[in-house]
């Protein structure tokens, strides 16, 4: 029986799944740190070991993210943005936009029937990326997940208007000094994010059903906050940050 | 000896402003120049020319017709084109950080930001006028007027209104006319019958070369280099109405080979393209994609009548796509993109230009409208710290993908 390999080697985080009959035999996940080669192979290492299978049982292996060129023992290689849409395609058929929010981008991406019609990514700048919910999150003490929880107990919002990271930092550190209600600029921080993203959304013209992955997509107050902005409520899988991974397995499996 | 390695290490250890304008260096340069492709030894004459002042100068904008600038006997100094040269040998960054040093504003358009370092180093020769349109950029002409001032010559603007109905032709054409007197009077000198003779022949000549080659840009697989293409749209507007001008694009064309190699995909280019070192167009040929076209290089204007040489000019002005309503430039492009085969557009959004990013939306919804799949390329053509080559190359797989 063949196994498949999917590696999603992003910014932040490298994951890993393999496949086995189309079910996952084992998946794991690791910081990608500054060498992203090392990874790939520590990470390729770890998934053999926990399948407990050999290098030759894996039939194809199919490298994803911003590090997939720092894999030269894959197949292929395929952009993220056709792997989350084959891995969302899996998990929910009827998406018909894919929001995916990472380490250091973001993309809305227009799908038909798991097919990629068109897509937007964000600007060379961070604003609206998983970094930028963890510089934030820093400047209250708190993991980027803690933040998102924080910003649901909130009942108003204090608006945070520099998009730029440094600014936006420097603006709620003053807001936080000031002493304004934690859990409000927490929700404004949420919003922030979610309006960029919704513009990128918006370009590519909102369809319903919308679903998210990556990452951020874990974070329950930028998930709301998304939800208010656009007016819709959206579709997450069970494992977001793993979507990448699960559709460059599939791929593997096609491609065999 | 490799001539443009010469120039470039001397450029960059900056004994080239003196040498620029020394006549020796061009005595011993032109030892080397018959063994040197045309384009080098056009350039040869031009910078000689301008440097040491051999004739008038004249700074002018890319869509300037330089049928005009030749008949008078002068020389063309096409500034955003110098500043493309610059970027290409991978030396934009000082000049740029000089002119933001001036307040130019890192928004503004980096071939003018360039442009306006190159003249406050004191890189360029000394013009005589400076000779712009306001066709399709906005920024242009108060580029110009600044670089005017700085240098105390005086600036001619064509304004060039609406898309080339009778009363805008009329219009141009009578500017062109008060132009050319007043450069005349200004020179001292009468462009006779023959100078139109010539330079609007040379421009033809030009003209027909250039066919030519789209002829083969149309070509499966398509035997044309985007990359190059892209890389001489300065030099089919700065010797338009040279004798060098048919000489260089039928020399361009003589080093075309037919392609053998697999051809993937098939694309129209928008704008311009990044001129710094990049690694770009490696990474479209490894990909199998040819860039079967681009605007600007398949710019193709009327024939031109030497009996009517200003109304001629005129309709070459008017021939830009990019003028008038977009629905121009979007008809024109869903034309070339049919004629050339290609499978989708790359429209690459120079940051600081408004004309090549203002319409981008509207473009990408009419071409989808067509099924035409098209692909917004944020970047910069000139200034290299703009450049973030991941993205940029996720964009463009994302795009193949779904091509
Ligand atoms: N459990 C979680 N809750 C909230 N956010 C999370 C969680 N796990 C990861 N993240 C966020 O996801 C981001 C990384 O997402 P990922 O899709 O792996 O990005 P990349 O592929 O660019 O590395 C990080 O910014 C991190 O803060
Ligand atoms: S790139 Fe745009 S702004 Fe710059 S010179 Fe060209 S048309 Fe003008």
């Amino acid at each position: 029986m063949s196994v498949y390999c999917g590696l999603d080697i992003g910014s932040l985080q490298a994951k890993g799944i393999l496949l086995r009959d189309g079910h996952p035999l084992f998946r794991t996940i690791f910081p990608t740190g500054g060498n992203a080669p090392e990874t790939a192979k520590k990470l390729f290492q770890a998934l053999l070991e926990g399948g407990e299978i050999s290098s030759d049982e894996v039939k194809t292996i199919v490298a994803t993210g911003y590090g997939r060129i720092s894999v030269p023992f894959a197949t292929k290689t395929v952009t993220e943005i056709t792997c989350h849409a084959r891995g969302i395609a899996h998990f929910l058929p009827q998406a018909k936009t894919l929001i995916d929010l990472g380490g250091q981008d973001s993309k809305a991406i227009r799908l038909e029937k798991g097919k990629v019609m068109d897509f937007v990514m964000n600007d060379k700048c961070a604003a609206g990326t998983g970094r930028f919910l963890e510089v934030m999150a820093q400047n209250f003490k708190l993991t980027p997940w803690e933040l998102g929880e924080l910003s649901l107990q909130a009942k108003n919002e204090v608006s945070i208007s520099a998009t730029c990271t440094v600014f936006a930092e420097s603006e709620v550190i003053g807001l936080i000094a000031r002493g304004l209600p934690r859990e409000e600029i927490a929700r404004g921080i949420m919003s922030a994010i979610a309006q960029r993203i919704a513009g990128m959304v918006h370009r590519l013209g909102l369809e319903e059903p919308v679903a998210m992955s990556g990452g951020v997509a874990q974070n329950p107050g930028v998930v709301k906050a998304l939800e208010r902005e656009l007016g819709v409520s959206i579709l997450i899988p069970e494992e977001p940050q793993m979507i990448g991974a699960w559709g460059a397995a599939l791929i593997a499996q096609e491609y065999a | 000896m490799n001539l443009g390695n010469f120039v470039q290490a001397k450029l960059q250890d900056g004994s080239a402003i003196r040498l620029l304008r020394s006549p020796w260096i061009y005595r011993f340069l032109s030892l080397f120049l018959r063994s040197q492709s045309p384009s080098v030894r056009f350039s040869f004459h031009l910078a000689r020319d301008a440097y040491l002042k051999r004739k008038p100068v004249a700074f002018t904008s890319l869509f300037f017709p330089t049928e005009l600038v030749y008949a008078l006997g002068m020389v063309p100094f096409p500034l955003e084109v110098i500043a493309a040269l610059i970027s290409s040998m991978g030396m934009a960054v000082p000049f740029l950080k000089k002119a933001e040093e001036e307040w130019y504003s890192q928004d503004l358009c980096s071939f003018h930001r360039l442009g306006m370092g190159l003249a406050l180093q004191d890189y360029l020769p000394q013009p005589d006028v400076v000779l712009s349109l306001t066709s399709l950029c906005d920024g242009s002409h108060r580029f110009f007027y600044n670089v005017s001032r700085l240098f105390k010559v005086p600036h001619f603007l064509i304004e060039v209104p609406g898309n080339g109905g009778k009363k805008d032709q009329e219009y141009v054409v009578r500017q062109l006319k008060r132009t050319r007197m007043e450069l005349e009077a200004l020179l001292e000198r009468k462009i006779k019958k023959s100078d139109w003779e010539d330079s609007l022949g040379y421009s033809n000549s030009l003209r027909e070369e250039l066919l030519k080659i789209y002829e083969l840009q149309a070509h499966v697989p398509c035997p044309v280099s985007g990359e190059a293409a892209l890389g001489n749209v300065g030099l089919i507007f700065t010797c338009a109405g040279s004798r060098w001008g048919p000489e260089l694009i039928s020399a361009w064309r003589k080093s075309i080979r037919e392609n053998a190699s697999s051809e993937n995909y098939r694309l129209f280019w928008l704008h311009l393209r990044p001129y710094y070192p990049a690694p770009i167009f490696a990474f479209l040929k490894e990909r199998g994609v040819s860039i079967v076209g681009d605007e600007l290089s398949n710019y193709i204007w009327p024939r031109l009548d030497p009996k009517n040489p200003e109304l001629s000019l005129s309709s070459k002005i008017y021939a830009n796509f990019g003028l008038g309503p977009i629905k121009n430039r979007i008809d024109n492009i869903v034309r070339l993109v049919r004629e050339r085969k290609a499978q989708g557009v790359v429209n690459f959004s120079h940051r600081g230009c408004r004309q090549s990013t203002g319409g981008a939306f509207l473009l990408k919804e009419a071409l989808k409208e067509k099924g035409i799949p098209c692909l917004i390329l944020d970047g910069d053509c000139v200034d290299p710290r703009e450049l973030n080559w991941e993205q940029m190359r996720t964009r463009i797989e994302g795009f193949l993908e779904i091509l």
